[in-house]
Formats: C-alpha cells, structure tokens, sequence
C-alpha cells in the first residue's frame, strides 16, 4: 500500500504538470480527489489495514494528501495567473487613442492677471471694493484735486455721457466714495474698468485698473514703498528690482512712477524697454492734502498713500500681446492660450 | 521738449556723460524718453574740396575727382552725378563709413579705376528732413549736396551741421512749465550737482529815443494780463539767423523762419518764456492794447486761417483791431517780413485758465500756448525781452529804444511758506537732517529761512507750483532721491472688512461655469444701438433706452450696453467666422440702465452653439440642446444655494417662445435662459443653433444661501424601484415626479426621470416616462411589504390624478 501511494503521488504530480486549461485539472483533481478518486479509494482501504501497519500508512496518506492538495492549488492559482494574463494581453488598448478630456474653461487673461494681483493685495490686509464705471466729473476730477482747467484733464481723453456723467477715466473715484462712507484705518484695492478715448495697439476704449489706497493716522512714503515692493516681488518674482520715480498725479504728492527690470533683457536695456532697463508698472505717491479736505479728512490728522495699475499693461509684461485690443476680441484660439 | 547736450551746457556745468545726465534727470522727476545721437548717423563723412576733374577712361557718364579732405594726400574718387565741378565743396564718404541709407563705403574699381570714398548727395545722407535748405545750394536733390566754402575742408559733416550732439526728449509734467526751457532743465541739474547757473550775460544797448514816445500798451483785461512788456528796436534787418542759431533751433525741433521769429524762439527755448515781435509800422497809432476780443471780431493767425473770436478771448489789439491772439498765435498782417524794419517785441505773463479756454476752443496748440496754458514766469518777463532785443541788435542790427513799456496790474508777493521739518520726515519716513533740507531747497531756487524751527520758505516766481507745505516736501523728497527712502511695511491697524456675497457668488459662479467648460470672455461696455433690433427686443423695451456716449469711437461704440447677450453673439459669430464652432462663453458684467441713479446691474450671461465634445473618437461632436443651457443654469443656481425656483415659459422675443423659461422666485424674474430665435441666429450668421443664460447677479445675490449644515448618513439601506407610466403627451415631466413625492411623504428620498419614450408601443399622443424612486427611511430598515404598499398607493394616485397608467 505504501508503494502504491507513492505511486499516486508520482502520478498525479507528474499528470498536474500537463495541465492547460481549468477543466483539465478539474477533471484531474475528480481523479484522484473525487467520490472514486485514485486517493479517495487507498483512504477508503485504510481500514483494511493492521493495526501496526495502520500509523505508519495512514501518516503517508496524509502526507501524500497534503502533497498533493498544494500542488493542486498551486496549479491552480498559476493557471488563473496565465488566464489572467492572457486575458489582460487581449484587453491591451491603443494609448495613442484620444483620451476624454472633460471640457473646461479658463478664465479671461486679463481677469487672471487682476485676480492675482488682488490675492497679493488682500493677502496684505487690503479689502477689496469695487464702484460704479458712470461717474460724475466731481468724482473722477474735482475731488481729486484736478478742477476743470487743469491740464492734467488733457491727459485724460474722458468718454462724455449726458447730464454732466462720464466714464470714469481711473479708478479712484473709489477712493473718494470709499473716504466719504467710511473712517480711517482705510486699506482698499479697486478692481474695474476704466474708459478713455484712445484706441490703437497699445491701448483699448476700455481698460482695467487696481487702484490702492491706505489711510491710517501715520502711513508714511517709505511704507508705500514697502507695499508695491512687496507686492512687485509676489508678483514678478522675487529678484524683480524696483525704481521710484518722482512724477506728477494731481491727487496724490510726492507723487511717483514705478518701474521694475525689464523681465525680457533683466535691465540690460533692449527694445521692448527701450533701452531703459526698467519698464513703468504703475503710478502711486501720497494722498495730496487737497483730497482729504475733499472728504472732510484732517490732513494733519491722518496721512495716507494711493496707487494705481493698468491691468493689460500688468498682464501684457508676461504675455506679450503686440495689439492688446486682441484682449476684447474673445477669439477662442487667442483665449485658449491662458 | 527736447533739449540739447551742448546746449545745456551753456547755462551750466556739470560732469555727466549722455546717459547718465538722462539717469538723473529721470530720477529727478524729469522723464527723459529719449536719447538720440542725430549726428551718429554721419560718422565718417567730412567736407572735402573737389580740387580737380578728368574723364573716366572706361565710362562716359563718370569722372574721377581730386578730393581734398584736409588730408596728406587728395582722394581720387570716381563720381557720376551731374552737378560735380572743379572748387565745389561736398561731404565726402571715406572708406569706412556707414551711410544712413545702410551703404558702407569701400575701396573700390568702377570701370578699372581706383575710388577711395564717395562724393554724396543729401539724398544718400538722409539729411533732407533734419536740415534747413540753407547748406544747401543744389537745386537738384539727386546731385551732389553743395556745401558752403566757408566750413573748413575736412571738418566731419557732424560737426559742420551742428549734428554732433546729444538730443534729449523730455516728458515735462504739467505741474513744471518751468522745466520747458533750457534754463529750467539747468536749473534742476543746479539742484541735482550744486553747480551755479551761468545765466546769459545781457547788455541792452538803448538809442537817444524814449519807448514811451514810440508806442503805449493799456492793459484793459488785467484779470487776464497780468503783466505786459513791450521794447521797440529800430532799423533791423531782416535775414536768415546765424547758422550757430539755426542750428540750435533745428536740433530741438523747431523750424527756422528769419532772424526776428528764429530769435524769439531762441530766447522762449532759454527762458521758457513766449516771446512775439510785431512789424511796428503795421500797428495802427503803433500802439498796444490787451482787451477781449469783442463778438464778431476776426483775425487771421499766422497759419492764415480766419478765426472767428468770441469775448472770452484775450487779443492783442492795436487802436483799431485785433493783431494777435494773446498767448497763442501772432496775427498774419502784423508779422515780419522782409520788409519789416522797425520791431516791437512782446514778453507778457497771460493768465493760464484763459490761454487753455481759448487754444481749446479753437483747436490751437502753440509752443507759446502750451507754456502759458500751464503757467509761465511773470519774474521772467523783462529777462527775456532784453536778451531778445540784446540778440536782435547783434544778429540783426538796429537799435533799441531806451526803456521798457512794463505794465503790471497784477504783482503778486512771492509766496512764503511754513515748513515744519519734522512733518518732512513725518510724511516721508525718513530722517533727513534739517540741514539737508535747507540745501537742497536753495539749490531750488527757494529762499530758506531757519532762524525757527518752523523754517519760512519763499517761493520763487517760476515755481507757481509749489504754494503749500506738502509742495516743498515733495521737493525736498524728490531731490533727496526717492530711491534713498526707506522701505518699511505699514505700522497701522489691519482694518476688518464685512464679507461681501457678491464676491463669494461671482467667485462660486465663475468656477461652475469654467468647470462646465465655458470660456470667459470680457466684451467692451460700448454697444451698438441697432444690436437691440439684431436680438429682436421689442420696440417699448425699456433697455432699448442706452445712455449715448457724447463722443463715441464709433457708431457700433456709440452707446452704453444694457444687456450682454449682443456681445455674447457677436463673439460667437467672430469666431464661427474663423471655423470655430466649440463655442461656450460666459461673462460676467455691469450694463448701464438710464436712470436717476445711473444703475449698474452685474449679469452672468453665458452662450452654447455649434458643437460641444472634442470631436474626437473617444468624444463624438454633438449639438447641444436646451437641456445642456437648462443644465448650466441648474447649476448657477446651483452653487449659489438656490433651490425653490420655478420655471416659466416666456414671450421674450429673443428666444424661441416654445424654448425659453424664466428663472422665478416667487414673482421676480431672476433670470432666463432658452434657445436664441431663428431670427436672432440670422442676424448673427449663425448657421446653428446658439442656447443662451442671462441672469441678474444681484438678484442671485439676494436669494443665494451658503449656510450649510451636517445631515447624520443614514446607516438604513436604501430600497430602488422604477416605475414606468404611459401619460398624456402634454403632461409635464415634473407633474408626476411632483406628485410622486407629495404621496411617498418622508420616505421618498428621490425620484430620477431616467427615461422618456414616444413611439412604437406607446398609443399616438401619449409618452411613456420612467422613474427610478429612492425610498428611504431615516429611523427603520424599510421592508418589502411596506415599500410595495406605498409604491402601490403611488401608482394609483397617479393614474387617479394625471390618468397614468402603469406599462408593463
């Protein structure tokens, strides 16, 4: 009995390795595992057996039972392997086939850029207020210390509406309305359009600007200073170089124009700076007196500083548009590049 | 303005080389937005004799010249041009040179002879527009240019022309008209190097005759005319200017005309101070008087144009009429001319707000009205007529009259100030000593004095600017040099704001919709009126009523828009123009509505046309429909909490009146969205159809609600049943959905229309609609039995209601 177990054993393991397909070995494993099974019937002849003989059989039944169970099952878990295998071989896909990409948009590329520009600015307290595009002359000049034969107003072609209405050519008529309902510590940034009557490949009818304005019983030039810093770093990088030059705003004094290191020759001088190094990003300086009398503010009480940007100016040093009026075209292949 | 190197350099000293001069003036205040080199162009090419002439040997229309350029050896160099002759003077381009034209001169063969530069014309030099005629003496611009003998052979043509020097293009802020002259660039730079002024010495050499036996000047409109000076100079003559003259002019820009004019214009290019000069004899009773110009009254300026005057015009008038527009032109029958050989010169201080009225009213703009208009110096008046009359009597001849007419009806103080140091450095930031301040403002040209702490500053007459401490704070920040203040961050407080709804709605929307695949677009605020008649608004349509622009770019500018859809369909049809047709646009956006208020609503307007998918194997095209415009304004209302809205079909004419619906919040419409009418997408060219949203962003302001608050996840399963039910065609999709909730009560936790069918095995007019209902129970584990029971009651509550009956 003993000769004919190992003989089983030597059988079967030696049929398992033939074994190519599941019903192969399922009808392998009823050969010798099933109801009259090759090992079903010796277990089944056990009790024929002596009593010495029957450890020393019954162990080697065991064994050979125990043998035999993992070769099936590692039979079986390899030949679930090569199916699989094959199987995930026949459901290889064509990687180059297009993907489905969901739709999505993006964002205007000016309203980008003024989106950044305002997270810098909140990130440093400023709250954000916006006012209305139609304003009145009181606003947009007057208040801002720029009555009706300045000369200043020259640099403003103001679109004129009716009823002594305009549009506004700057932002900060803001800065006025904000003063007028609110006291100081002011610290605002005012996103918006802005209108002037100009319209070639460097300017649009329509344009966007950030003003900025911080009013606190003691707010210095040097903290203006440090602000556009700071916020020329956030925003162009952080080796970007700052120059403030003295300039003329009617509304605020000193006054003063800010350039930054020409990104494309890094202040060598080239000819989108014109040879300068440096191109001018905004215009800023401190509240002129004149404009807190306006709103009843005591100038010897508080000071303050203001400054304004072009957003498509803003936008155009990274994106280098040649004709910003291709901003308001909304063509879609010229939209899709942001 | 521009100002010259060389120039600049009479009025004062200073070390600084072309860039670096512009560097400070920039840090000072001064934008220089050029430095140009005219000269640069010319290098190479110098004044050379044509000494002698032969034949060319090989060519009959060429001949080979003996140039003399001052050198050793005589150039030999072959010519072609007609006008070359033996003794003429001509630049001469030696080998080496680069021409304007972008030729280099080489050493050459023409035909087998030797030619060691090139003789040129004005032509090949670029010269004709820089230069006056008076160099040269060709009549044909294709010949040689003709030089005067006079300027030394050998001389570089640079130099001959007064080329050879450095050109600055100022940018002067409106607030410095003392920085339009010469004397005021130097006067920075005084501030800037510490160095003295070198002021033109004047010497007037007057005659025995009195001026005031000569002429007489009444000032009738002092409010107007401060103050005006007149000399009178006998016996001129008139002519061309010096060359030296002609060409200090010409390097800035300023065209030369004769002696008399090249001169007033030298001395307001100087002074900064306008100048004019009268023919004496053309003055009737050769007398002055500055009065308004009376209604009616006309002038014919020195451009010969008729002007027609108003009374709020200042004129210069003689005893009879008008003779020159004060401030801004001469009048032409008063002007020098050949004949003229008796002068009477004007310097006058005109008040600023009248010049502006008058130059802008009648469309002028003078190097004499732009000074004005922005404030010249009356303390300069007298300086500049006397170095006038002094050059004209050198330049010109004649004599002077002996004394000044100066009538001044509006002297003013000079103005004095109070400046307080520490408020310097209290507004500045920094810690400039007091000393500091005192040097850099009489460097200025202020008067300081410290005897106090508060320091009393008096402000000179050409700084009409400067009237206010702030003023002089400025100053001193200016030259102390901006770039030496400190940077600091603020001290202050970090005021709070109140969180804005609009800002977390527009921010909320704008992700929804570029996540669904809308582009933003930005449109301008201008419209075009006949744009109401394109999106077929009615004819009593209030939004017909767009505030007009008074001067619009055009007429497709011409008003202010009320609604975004217009530009909406202008984007879409551009870019259909260019074979786009994957369009999905949104804007978010004021329009103007006419009223007291001038109100500005905010719109998010969105259109959908063409095709959406990618087109692409894995992602077909198809077109969209109303349910892909329903879908994203679900979705708008969506992300800003509102959900008890109900829809409305509309009669707006925009839209198809059978796909169109209202967004409605009890009884406020808060929107609308639907299919554009055919008749809109023709006027678009639009071959398809284009699906549009436009809500009112204020009204999604209003109802929006963010408060959100933990629901428990239920551990009870869920039990799904679908339900398939044959209705009348007319029944609206959401009557049963309606009632199904109504009758399921808390249990129903959701009920989905999954499908809609008409057709075969559906009887005509009916259409059979599939629902899959969610029940759910937040307390109990919900059997089968309960669950069929109340299907069951649904079922029959539908069919009792809407007459629905099961399909099987």
């Amino acid at each position: 009995m003993k000769s004919e177990l190992q003989a089983i054993q030597a059988e079967a393991l030696s049929a398992l390795k033939d074994v190519k397909t599941s019903d192969m070995l399922e009808s392998l494993r009823i050969a010798y595992f099933g109801r009259r099974g090759k090992l079903t019937d010796v277990m089944k002849g056990m009790g024929k057996l002596s009593k010495e003989e029957r450890p020393e059989i019954g162990k080697l039944a065991n064994e050979v039972r125990a043998t035999l169970t993992t070769a099936f099952e590692e039979t079986t878990r390899t030949l679930h392997r090569q199916q699989q295998e094959q199987q995930l071989e026949a459901e290889s896909v064509d990687i180059t086939l297009p993907g489905r990409k969901p739709a999505y948009g993006k964002a205007h590329p000016v309203m980008q850029t003024l989106e950044r520009v305002e997270a810098i600015f909140r990130q440093m307290g400023f709250e954000v207020v916006t006012g209305p595009d139609v304003e009145t002359e009181y606003y947009n000049f007057d208040a801002l210390n720029t009555p009706a034969d300045h000369p200043a107003r020259d640099l403003h072609d103001t679109f004129y509406l009716t009823d002594g209405h305009l549009l506004r050519t700057h932002t900060s008529p803001v800065q006025i309305r904000t003063m007028e309902n609110q006291k100081p510590p002011i610290r605002i940034i005012v996103p918006g359009k802005c209108y002037r009557v100009d319209y070639d490949v460097s300017h649009t009818p329509m344009f966007h600007q950030v003003e900025g304005l911080l009013v606190d019983k003691h707010a210095t030039f040097s903290e203006l200073k440090g602000i556009l810093t700071s916020f020329a770093r956030q925003m162009f990088g952080d080796q970007t170089q700052m120059r403030f030059r003295p300039h003329f705003f009617p509304f605020t004094e000193p006054s003063a124009e800010v350039d930054i290191t020409c990104a494309v020759c890094q202040g060598e001088g080239c000819r989108s700076c014109g040879g300068t190094g440096w191109v001018e990003i905004l215009g800023a300086g401190a509240v002129d007196p004149a404009v807190f009398e306006a709103v009843n503010y005591d100038p010897d009480e508080v000071t303050g500083f203001a400054f304004g940007m072009g957003i498509e100016r803003i936008a155009n040093l990274q994106f280098r548009i040649p004709d910003i009026r291709t901003f308001y075209e909304n063509d879609l292949r010229f939209l899709r590049q942001f | 303005m521009n100002v010259t190197l060389n120039w600049l350099k009479n009025y004062i000293d200073f070390e600084f080389c072309a860039n670096e001069l512009a560097d400070r003036l920039t840090m000072l205040g001064i934008e220089v937005e050029s430095v140009k080199q005219p000269g640069s162009e010319l290098e190479g090419v110098v004044v050379g004799s044509v000494n002698a002439i032969k034949p060319h040997p090989n060519a009959d229309k060429l001949v080979l010249c003996q140039v003399d350029i001052g050198e050793t050896e005589e150039l030999q160099i072959v010519c072609g041009a007609p006008n070359v002759r033996e003794g003429m003077h001509a630049p001469v381009a030696t080998i080496g040179a680069t021409l304007p034209i972008g030729l280099t001169i080489k050493r050459a063969k023409l035909r087998g002879e030797t030619s060691q530069g090139m003789l040129c014309s004005e032509k090949e030099l670029c010269l004709a527009a820089q230069l006056a005629s008076a160099y040269n003496k060709a009549e044909d611009a294709a010949g040689l240019m003709e030089l005067s003998t006079d300027i030394p052979i050998g001389t570089p043509l640079a130099t001959a022309f007064g080329l050879d020097d450095t050109v600055f293009e100022l940018e002067i802020t409106p607030n410095r008209p003392d920085c339009l002259s010469l004397i005021g660039v130097a006067r920075e730079i005084r501030a800037e190097t510490g160095n003295p002024l070198k002021l033109p010495q004047v010497d007037v050499n007057e005659n025995e005759t009195d001026v005031r036996e000569t002429t007489s000047v009444t000032i009738e409109a002092p409010d107007l005319c401060p103050r005006y000076a007149a000399r009178v100079i006998r016996g001129v003559k008139i002519g061309q200017a010096p060359l030296w003259l002609q060409q200090r002019l010409e390097s800035v820009g300023i065209g030369v005309i004769n002696n008399i004019v090249d001169i007033t214009n030298f001395v307001l290019m100087e002074y900064g101070q306008p100048l004019h000069a009268f023919d004496y004899h053309k003055l009737t009773e050769n007398r002055i008087v500055v009065r308004r110009a009376i209604a009616g009254e006309k002038l014919t300026t020195l451009d010969e144009i008729e002007r027609e005057l108003t009374p709020e015009m200042l004129v210069i008038a003689d005893a009879e009429k008008p003779v020159a527009l004060a401030g801004v032109m001469g009048g032409y029958d008063s002007e020098i001319t050949e004949a003229t050989c008796d002068v009477l010169l004007e310097s006058a201080y005109f008040n600023p707000s009248s010049i502006r009225a008058t130059a802008k009213a009648l469309g002028m703009s003078t190097e004499a009205s732009y000074r004005f208009e922005r404030g010249a110096d009356p303390g300069s008046v007298l300086a500049a007529l006397d170095r006038a009359a002094e050059l004209i009597t050198e330049l010109a001849g004649g004599t002077i009259c002996k004394g000044v007419v100066d009538v001044y009806p509006g002297e003013q103080p000079l103005t004095e100030i109070q400046l307080r140091p520490k408020r310097v450095n209290f507004v500045l930031g920094t810690e400039i000593e007091p000393a500091t301040m005192q040097e850099i403002l009489t460097r200025l040209g202020f008067g300081v004095e410290t005897a106090r702490s508060v320091y009393s500053v008096t402000v000179s007459s050409f700084r009409s600017d400067v009237t206010r401490e702030i003023d002089l704070i400025e100053e001193i920040a200016r030259v102390y040099g901006y770039d030496n203040i400190p940077t600091a961050l603020p001290k202050g407080d970090i005021p709070v704001p109140a969180p804005d709804p609009k800002v977390e709605v527009r921010k909320r929307i704008k992700q929804f919709l570029l996540a669904a695949g809308m582009m933003e677009v930005v449109n301008y605020s201008f419209s075009d009126p006949n744009s109401f008649d394109k999106i077929r608004f009615a004819v009593d349509n209030p939004l017909r009523n767009a505030i007009p622009l008074q001067n619009p770019l055009s007429p497709e500018m011409s008003v202010l828009r009320t609604t975004v859809l217009p530009g909406l369909l202008e984007n879409a049809q551009r870019n259909r123009n260019h074979q786009i047709d994957t369009i999905a646009l949104f804007e978010i956006g004021s329009v103007f509505i006419h009223s007291d208020e001038q109100k500005e609503p905010e719109r998010v307007s969105g259109i959908l046309a063409g095709q959406v998918g990618e087109g692409v194997y894995s992602n077909p095209y198809r077109q969209p429909d109303f349910y892909d415009i329903k879908g994203l304004a679900e979705g708008v209302l969506e992300v800003c909490g509102i959900a008890d809205y109900k829809l409305q079909k509309t009669g707006a004419p925009t839209f198809h009146p059978g796909r169109n619906a209202a967004v409605m919040l009890g009884d406020r419409q808060i929107g609308i969205f639907g299919e554009a009418h055919p008749e809109v997408l023709e006027n678009y060219d639009l071959p398809y159809k284009a699906y549009l949203f436009d809500f009112d962003m204020e009204a999604l302001v209003d109802a929006a609600i963010f408060a959100k608050r933990f629901e428990p996840i239920s551990v009870y399963p869920t039990v799904e049943r679908d339900l398939a039910i044959v209705v009348d065609k007319e029944t609206l999709s959401d009557m049963p959905t309606e009632l199904i909730y109504k009758t399921g009560g808390e249990w129903v936790e959701s009920v989905r229309l999954f499908d809609v069918y008409e057709g075969e095995q559906v009887p005509e007019g009916k259409k059979s609609l599939a629902y899959t209902i969610i029940y759910h129970s937040a307390t109990e584990t919900l059997t089968d039995k309960a669950v069929n029971a109340l299907h069951d009651k649904i079922v029959k509550r539908l069919n009792q209601e809407l007459g629905a009956e099961l399909r099987m």
